[in-house]
């Protein structure tokens, strides 16, 4: 498998379910080449999730702005962890891994972030409107992805047995 | 020298809310309170009612870091009530779970908290670009330990495979064989590890403590023993509130517990280790001995070393006990919930995690009494503060600050576990006289 998509996430809290949803939607997609991932929360599972040859896709979840629901496309780069000090491990999320990483001496131009701003951060299980509304794009932008990632990297051929 | 205060509004590299202030006056450490603002949790209030089996699901949730700790207090506590004691391979399981629940934490805090007050950084992100090695140990460490939470407890945080009288499912032993082929590579980096933490700068700083942990004769203690303490503690877990109490401080959410008519206490890897040494097993004392650690140590510092050795113990049991695991012919055995008292002391990471629940006679909890690590552990970080701040008077302000954090940090204080439901009490005077 040389694709994987990570949803980034806590289904617990509204929109900020957003990543679980998506990988939950996509395991009921005809999608064997694809390697799919949840992660909750922990910073070990993240990096190790991000560390991968192949092309990554994540979905998570931007804090709430003016345009509940609007997809961005994010390269790494554009995602700034503030200081990491003035967190716990409970803060440790998308931005402080791919610091984290680019300290390490990883490079993360394999990843595309896609983003999805958020209106509802509050306990309860379920989307809000807005967020829920914009899925099917969201789908619809990830299975493009994987459909041009698949077109530029073609299967290996086989060799047949003589 | 005049008068002034030291303060951290809020504490980094700890898990939850908290901030310290230190009062000095002249050349005197007059006060130093550790302040723990995280909300209120509630959670045994919302266990009365529940039934039984669910109380290790619940409590779970109180933390994220240590979700075992809670599951096997309350477990434990439960089959009491009810007289019944796993034994044989589903014990075994408990232990391994366990292990890798000591794993994942202690990684956690020796490489992304702790290490970078060592080293002069300010987070682990800026001690990677030096120290890269270091931190990819650690992370290949706490992956080592999530997969054994992975394997046993269903994920690696919030695991959901544990249940009353054993687990919903268990591994079979090829399952486990291979869990511990991929155990090996990060045993030896834990290994060799704990010599390259022997050579950080330790403040020199020494208290006379009270430790307390629990201790077994035969085995390092997670799961069952009894509470001793270095000053002549040795009781039954089911006395355990006969010894101690909780109060409540205005400046806290999580309650303060002590020694009834003795005071503070010391608990966690250092209390573990300084009580039950004989039952590391010769390879990690040979370990202990090398880092100058045979005789002990009252130097809280120097946790972090010990949470390292604690780490390779860990490897080694949970290698042992899956070499010597045979699969058990039930996951679980029954445990008839009816009324009934119990309670359990097991040995969360950051030490000693006490459950007492009451049971009505349908299985339901009527009350639940919770006393994590962090909150025995309040007073003594607060009287540590002083000793640490009082010898170090001459330096300035933000070096004094970052050894008082770093003080704090020495325990690995889950404060988000020790928030605490506060009694209300309101007082309306003559008009509330009807």
């Amino acid at each position: 498998m040389s694709i994987r998509v990570i949803g980034i996430g806590n289904a617990f809290r509204r929109d900020d379910g957003i990543g679980p949803a998506v990988i939950d939607r996509l395991k009921q997609k005809d999608l064997s080449d694809v390697d799919l991932r949840t992660c909750r929360s922990g910073p070990a599972t993240l990096i190790d999730a991000l560390r991968f040859s192949g092309q990554v896709v994540v979905v998570d979840a931007l804090g709430p702005g003016h345009s509940p629901g609007q997809i961005l496309r994010l390269d790494p780069e554009q995602i700034t962890a503030g200081s990491v000090q003035n967190t716990s491990t409970h803060g440790f999320g998308l931005a402080e891994a791919l610091s984290l990483l680019e300290a390490l001496g990883h490079t993360s131009d394999n990843v595309l972030v896609l983003a999805v701003e958020g209106v509802d951060f509050g306990h309860g299980e379920g989307l809000s409107p807005a967020v829920a509304a914009a899925l099917p794009k969201l789908l619809e932008e990830i299975c493009s992805e994987i459909e041009g990632f698949n077109q530029s990297t073609p299967p290996k051929e086989v060799t047949p047995h003589a | 020298m005049a008068s002034k205060t030291i303060k951290v509004d809020y504490l980094a590299r700890v898990e939850g809310e908290g901030a310290l202030s230190l009062q000095i006056d002249g050349q005197t450490v007059t006060d130093a309170q550790l302040s723990i603002f995280e909300p209120p949790r509630f959670f045994e209030a919302l266990l009365r009612g529940r039934d039984a089996s669910e109380a290790p699901d619940i409590t779970a949730r109180i933390c994220g870091i240590c979700p075992v700790a809670y599951q096997m207090s309350a477990v434990h506590a439960i089959e009491r009530a009810a007289g019944v004691r796993v034994t044989g391979p589903l014990r075994s399981l408990r232990r391994i779970l366990y292990c890798g629940e000591w794993i994942e934490s202690h990684a956690l805090h020796i490489f992304m908290l702790h290490a970078p007050d060592f080293l002069g950084f300010d987070d682990a992100v800026a001690m990677a670009r030096e120290h890269g090695e270091l931190v990819q140990t650690g992370l290949n460490i706490k992956k080592a330990g999530n997969d054994i939470v992975e394997t046993l407890g269903g994920r690696s945080v919030h695991p959901i495979n544990v249940r009353l009288g054993g687990f919903y499912r268990v591994p079979t032993r090829h399952e486990l064989l291979n869990l511990g082929e991929r155990l090996k590579a990060a045993r030896d980096e834990a290994y060799s590890i704990v010599r390259h933490l022997a050579d950080f700068d330790f403040p020199d700083v020494e208290r006379d403590y009270q430790f307390v942990a629990l201790y077994h004769p035969e085995e390092y203690p997670m799961n069952e023993g009894r509470v001793v303490s270095n000053k002549g503690l040795d009781i039954d877990v089911a006395d355990y509130e006969a010894h101690f109490e909780e109060e409540h401080r205005a400046n806290s959410t999580a309650l303060y517990a002590h020694l009834k008519g003795q005071g503070t206490y010391f608990v966690g890897p250092m209390a573990r280790f300084n009580l039950n040494r004989k039952t590391l097993g010769p390879l990690v004392n040979e370990c202990a001995s090398e880092v100058g650690l045979s005789e002990g140590c009252n130097n809280p510092f120097k946790s972090i070393l010990i949470r390292a050795i604690e780490v390779l113990y860990a490897f080694d049991e949970a290698l042992r006990l899956i070499a010597d695991y045979q699969e058990p012919d039930a996951p679980y055995i029954q445990v008839p919930l009816t009324s009934g008292e119990g309670c359990a002391v097991t040995e969360a990471p950051r030490g000693l995690l006490y459950h007492h629940y009451s049971l009505a006679s349908d299985g339901t909890i009527e009350t639940a009494k919770i006393v994590p690590p962090t909150s025995q552990n309040q007073s003594i970080m607060e009287e540590d503060l002083k000793t640490v701040a009082q010898a170090s008077l001459e330096l300035p302000d933000e070096d004094l600050t970052a050894l008082c954090e770093q003080t704090i940090r020495n325990y690995d204080p889950c404060i988000s576990c020790a928030a605490h439901f506060l009694t209300l009490k309101i007082d309306r005077g003559s008009e509330a006289a009807s």
